[in-house]
């Protein structure tokens, strides 16, 4: 009869294949970062646009 | 392109105001350095990879004015609003415009825009409104100073209205959902080279990544999240607008359009002096426009509402797919893996539906599936029979 094989921790290798899939969810080449910097951008959060003199209205 | 330059702070409002009342010339000189100020990278940053003439990052090569002749007639800070644009600037894709415009803003603006111009049917503007009333019919109702980046009109082209259909069905190879006020079809000049794949393209593009936000938390079953099929369409649009945008073109007809289309988008976000002015007041932009499209008797379409919810987010996804970002199946899972692109895909997956009432959460080809499923090629013989069960209860005998 054939003995049972112990169990074992997974192989570093495949923990390091898992933390890089992982890795490319949050966007390793800065797809997600990019992204929210255009978003930024186009929302006018930054950079924030320096709106010139009017004499009628003072923003605050 | 005006609401980037308002921004999204608490002091929106107030600094919207104060666009409105500026002077045209100064608005002008804004559009101006926002010209100068696009990004003009020959590599993307991000990847070193080259950018094409005509992409995101290096939209046009067509000069803007000088920024020292800007400087020199205006002044610095005491006119024009930034002395240092040359920031890496985007404007929104020419979708943002599309969608805008679907709602009919334009239409029932230029209606009303005329009404004041002409009479006093509509009663008198508020003092703010006057301003607004001047800009308005300056910036986009007038012909444009000479050499201005945004003057797409000419003896060549003198219907700006015309222009822009032409520059919607090139690039997205569709009209508007609307014609002349008489519901005849609009004339405008249909070129040959016009995307008239995109349309079916995005939206096998859009099933696809739903399927992908539908299973992305599943822990068993089966996944039919199809990444490479997701890269393909990706790819497709890709190639099909950068396509348009060869060299550049179509890059200052994109800047005028969108930057129009956000002016009176940026309107109808409060209730601004002009909606006070007719009484036009709301919670939403949509409810705005209907209010005001009543006041001059020219209906607003009744999908609006999912037209103004389209409009930031689509443009946002295509200027990632013009960058060919998607191309690759491994950034495909940022797609519907939690996060500003997901939240975005959803957003267009969901108002896209709605606005097109074609569902892009039904599986691709279900429909047929169903038809056939439902079909069981029984004989006469075999057709099921209903008997009654003791609780009086129908059941189907199989």
């Amino acid at each position: 009869m054939a003995s049972k094989k112990p169990i074992t921790a997974p192989p570093a290798s495949s923990l390091a294949k898992s933390k890089s899939v992982s890795k490319t969810l949050q966007g390793p080449v800065g797809i997600v970062e990019e992204y929210e910097t255009i978003q930024k951008m186009l929302d006018g959060e930054a950079p924030q646009w320096i709106l010139p003199p009017n004499p009628k209205i003072q923003i605050s | 392109m005006f609401r980037t330059i308002v921004g999204n702070g608490s002091n929106r409002i107030q600094r919207a105001n104060h666009l409105f009342c500026s002077h045209p010339a100064q608005l002008s000189a804004m559009m101006e350095q926002y010209w100068n100020g696009r990004m003009l990278n020959a590599a993307n940053p991000r990847t070193n990879q080259s950018n094409s003439l005509g992409s995101p990052q290096r939209r046009s090569e067509v000069g803007a004015y000088p920024l020292n002749y800007l400087l020199n007639t205006w002044g610095a800070d005491s006119f024009i609003s930034r002395n240092a644009p040359n920031d890496n600037l985007y404007w929104l894709h020419l979708i943002y415009a599309y969608m805008i415009e679907n709602t009919r803003l334009y239409e029932i603006f230029k209606k009303v825009v005329t009404a004041y111009l002409v009479g006093e049917k509509l009663g008198v503007p508020v003092g703010e409104a006057q301003s607004w009333l001047r800009n308005t019919e300056e910036l986009f109702f007038s012909d444009p100073s000479p050499f201005a980046v945004y003057n797409v009109r000419s003896r060549l082209r003198p219907d700006v209205e015309a222009t822009r259909r032409n520059a919607y069905f090139r690039m997205f190879g569709m009209d508007l959902n609307h014609g002349q006020a008489d519901n005849q079809a609009y004339p405008f000049h249909k070129a040959g080279a016009a995307n008239r794949d995109f349309v079916s393209t995005l939206e096998d593009f859009m099933q696809e990544v739903w399927v992908g936000i539908s299973n992305t938390s599943n822990t068993s079953g089966a996944n039919r999240t199809d990444n490479a099929a997701i890269a393909n369409f990706a790819r497709q649009l890709h190639d099909m607008l950068n396509d348009r945008r060869l060299n550049g073109n179509l890059a200052r007809e994109e800047f005028y359009f969108v930057s129009m289309m956000s002016w009176f988008h940026l309107t109808l976000e409060f209730n601004s002096p002009i909606l006070t002015s007719l009484r036009a007041e709301g919670s939403r932009e949509d409810q705005r426009l209907l209010r005001m499209a009543e006041r001059v008797g020219l209906p607003s379409h009744a999908k609006a509402y999912d037209f103004f919810q389209l409009a930031d987010p689509l443009a946002r996804i295509l200027i990632q797919i013009e960058l060919g970002n998607f191309n690759d199946e491994n950034n495909v899972p940022l797609l519907f893996a939690d996060g500003p692109l997901e939240r975005d895909m959803r957003t267009i997956i969901t108002h896209w539906s709605m606005a097109t009432g074609r569902d892009m959460k039904v599986r691709r080809g279900q429909n047929v599936s169903i038809a056939s499923s439902n079909y069981r090629g029984y004989t006469t013989a075999q057709v099921p029979k209903v008997t009654a069960n003791g609780n009086g209860e129908a059941v189907t005998a199989l």
